[in-house]
C-alpha cells in the first residue's frame, strides 16, 4: 500500500514536468526516486502496468496534457467508458462494472469457502467470521426490523447487499482497483432494488391497495391528509434516496480524501522542494490514517445500507409499527 | 495504453447518472442475490438453523436429563428416608420385644421360685407337725414312764390315775 502510495505521489510530482519538459526531472524523494526512475525510464506504458488504477490513470493524465489536480481526483473516483483491467489489452466497458464483477465473484467465491469451512456442523476459519455476520443481519437486522418469520423471506437480499457493499468497499482500498459502490449510477441500482424490495413487502402483505392505504396512518382528520398524502408519496422515494446518496457519497469521499492526501506531496513541491519532501511523511500517514478509517467505512456503510433497507421492508411490511 | 477517451468533466461526471451502467447493476445484482440465494445463503443459513436446532435441542435434552436425574436423587432420598424409618421401627420393635421377653421371663423365674419357696414352705410345715405329733406322743410316753415309775414307788393307783389324766388335760389339744 505504501509503495502504491509512493508511486503515486511521485507520479504526481512528475506529472507537472510533462508540461515543461526542458527542466530536469527532479526526484522528489529518495524513495520516490528510486521507485519512480525505472518507471520513467520503462515510458508509461510500464507505469501503467504497474499502478493502472491510481498512477497510470495520474500519468495518462498528465501525458494528455491536462492533469490537473482536481482532474486527478475526479479521474480516480469517476468512472471510465473504456477500462483495461489492470493495464492489460482487454477493454472492459467501465471501470465500475469491471470491479462490481470482480467483487460479485468474490462474495460469492466467499460464502462458498465459508460453507465449505463447514465440519460437522461448526464452521472454521473464514466461516466463522461470515457466519457472524450471516447470523448479526439475520437476527438483528432482518429478523427484528422485518417481523420473526417474515425476516427470513428477505435475509437473503440483505445479506447479499451486506456482503457486496462491504466487499466493494474494502475490495477498493486494494491498490490499482475501484469502488463499485462510490458511483452514483451502482448506488442508484441497489437503492432501486431496496425500494421494489420495500414496494413489494407492503404489496404482498396488504395488495396493491391496501399497501397505498397504509401510506397514511389511519384514522386521520380529513384536512391533515391533504398534507400527510403527499408526504407519504414523497417518503417512498426519499427512502431509498437517501440510501442511494448516502452510499455513494460515503463511498465517494474516502477515495477523494485518499486521492486528494496522497496528491499534498505533488501540490507543494511546485511551491518549494523542501516543503515537497517535508509533505511525504505528512501525506502518506495521513492517507494511512484515512484508508484506516476506510476500513471502518466500509463496515459501517454496508451495515446501514443493509439495517435501513430492513427497517424501510419492516415499515412497509408492518405499517402499524 | 489505456485509451482514456471518455471526456473528463469535473463535477458533471460525478453526480450523473449513468443508465446504462444502472440498468446492468440492477440486473446483475438481482443475478448476484439469485446466485447467492440458492447457492450461498440458503445453505449456510440452513446450517446455521441446524446447527442452533441442534444446539438447542441437546440444551433441552440436558435439561430434561438434568430434571430426570433431580427426580430420581429425590425418589432415592425419599426411598433412604423410609428405609431409615423402617429400620428405626424394627429396631424399636425388636428391643420392645426382647424387653417383653426379659419380662416375661423374669416374671416366670420369679413365679417358679415363688412356687418353690412356697411349696418347700409347706413342706417344712407339714413336716414339723408330724414331728411336732411324733413328739407329743414320745412325751406322752415318757411322761407315762415317768408318772408310771413315780406313781408306782409312791401312789396308788387312783391317784395316779387322776393325776395322770388332770395333766394330760393340761396339754394343749394338737391337730391331726
Amino acid at each position: 500500500m505504501i509503495l502504491g502510495a509512493l508511486l503515486l505521489a511521485s507520479a504526481l510530482a512528475l506529472a507537472p514536468q510533462h508540461e515543461t519538459p526542458n527542466e530536469p526531472a527532479v526526484a522528489v524523494s529518495p524513495a520516490a526516486e528510486t521507485t519512480a526512475t525505472p518507471a520513467e525510464s520503462k515510458g508509461p506504458a510500464a507505469t501503467e502496468s504497474h499502478a493502472e488504477g491510481s498512477t497510470g490513470e495520474a500519468h495518462a493524465g498528465g501525458d494528455e496534457g491536462h492533469g490537473g489536480p482536481s482532474e486527478i481526483l475526479m479521474h480516480h473516483v469517476t468512472d471510465q467508458a473504456e477500462y483495461h483491467p489492470f493495464g492489460l489489452p482487454i477493454v472492459f466497458p467501465g471501470k465500475h462494472l469491471f470491479f462490481m464483477l470482480v467483487v460479485m465473484a468474490v462474495v460469492i467465491v466467499a460464502a462458498r469457502l465459508a460453507i465449505a469451512s463447514y465440519k460437522d456442523g461448526a464452521p472454521r476459519g473464514i466461516g466463522s467470521a461470515v457466519e457472524v455476520m450471516v447470523v448479526y443481519v439475520r437476527d438483528e437486522m432482518a429478523e427484528k426490523s422485518i417481523g420473526h418469520g417474515e425476516g427470513e423471506k428477505y435475509t437473503p437480499l440483505l445479506l447479499s447487499f451486506f456482503f457486496f457493499i462491504l466487499f466493494a468497499a474494502l475490495f477498493g482500498l486494494l491498490p490499482f482497483t475501484a469502488t463499485s459502490t462510490g458511483n452514483l449510477s451502482v448506488t442508484f441500482a441497489l437503492a432501486f432494488i431496496s425500494f421494489v424490495a420495500q414496494q413489494y413487502a407492503g404489496i404482498s402483505n396488504y395488495g396493491v391497495v391496501g399497501h397505498f392505504k397504509n401510506l397514511v396512518p389511519h384514522g386521520l382528520p380529513a384536512p391533515l391528509l391533504l398534507v400527510m398524502i403527499p408526504i407519504e408519496i414523497l417518503g417512498m422515494f426519499t427512502k431509498p434516496f437517501a440510501l442511494m446518496i448516502r452510499l455513494f457519497a460515503n463511498m465517494l469521499a474516502g477515495h477523494m480524501m485518499l486521492t486528494a492526501l496522497l496528491m499534498l506531496v505533488a501540490l507543494s513541491y511546485p511551491v518549494s522542494a523542501a516543503l515537497g519532501i517535508v509533505m511525504i511523511p505528512i501525506s502518506i500517514g495521513m492517507a494511512l490514517f484515512i484508508m484506516c478509517l476506510e476500513i471502518l467505512v466500509a463496515f459501517i456503510q454496508a451495515y446501514v445500507f443493509t439495517l435501513f433497507s430492513a427497517i424501510f421492508i419492516g415499515m412497509y411490511a408492518h405499517p402499524s409499527h | 495504453m489505456p485509451n482514456l477517451t471518455a471526456p473528463l468533466v469535473l463535477a458533471g461526471g460525478l453526480t450523473d447518472i449513468n443508465w446504462t451502467l444502472s440498468f446492468f447493476t440492477i440486473v446483475l445484482f438481482t443475478l448476484f442475490v439469485l446466485v447467492l440465494s440458492k447457492f450461498a445463503w440458503g445453505p449456510l443459513l440452513k446450517a446455521i438453523d441446524e446447527r442452533e436446532k441442534s444446539i438447542r435441542d441437546a440444551l433441552e435434552g440436558s435439561r430434561k436429563a438434568n430434571a430426570e436425574a433431580q427426580e430420581t436423587l429425590a425418589q432415592h432420598k425419599e426411598l433412604i428416608r423410609q428405609i431409615g424409618a423402617e429400620r428405626e421401627g424394627i429396631i424399636k420393635k425388636a428391643s420392645k420385644e426382647a424387653e417383653e421377653f426379659k419380662a416375661d421371663l423374669m416374671a416366670k423365674a420369679r413365679a417358679e421360685g415363688d412356687d418353690i419357696v412356697r411349696r418347700a414352705k409347706e413342706q417344712i410345715a407339714r413336716e414339723t407337725s408330724v414331728a411336732l405329733a411324733k413328739l407329743r406322743e414320745e412325751v406322752v410316753d415318757l411322761a407315762v414312764l415317768g408318772a408310771a415309775k413315780i406313781v408306782t414307788s409312791s401312789m396308788t393307783p387312783e391317784a395316779q390315775k387322776k393325776l395322770v389324766s388332770e395333766f394330760v388335760d393340761t396339754l394343749p389339744q394338737v391337730k391331726n
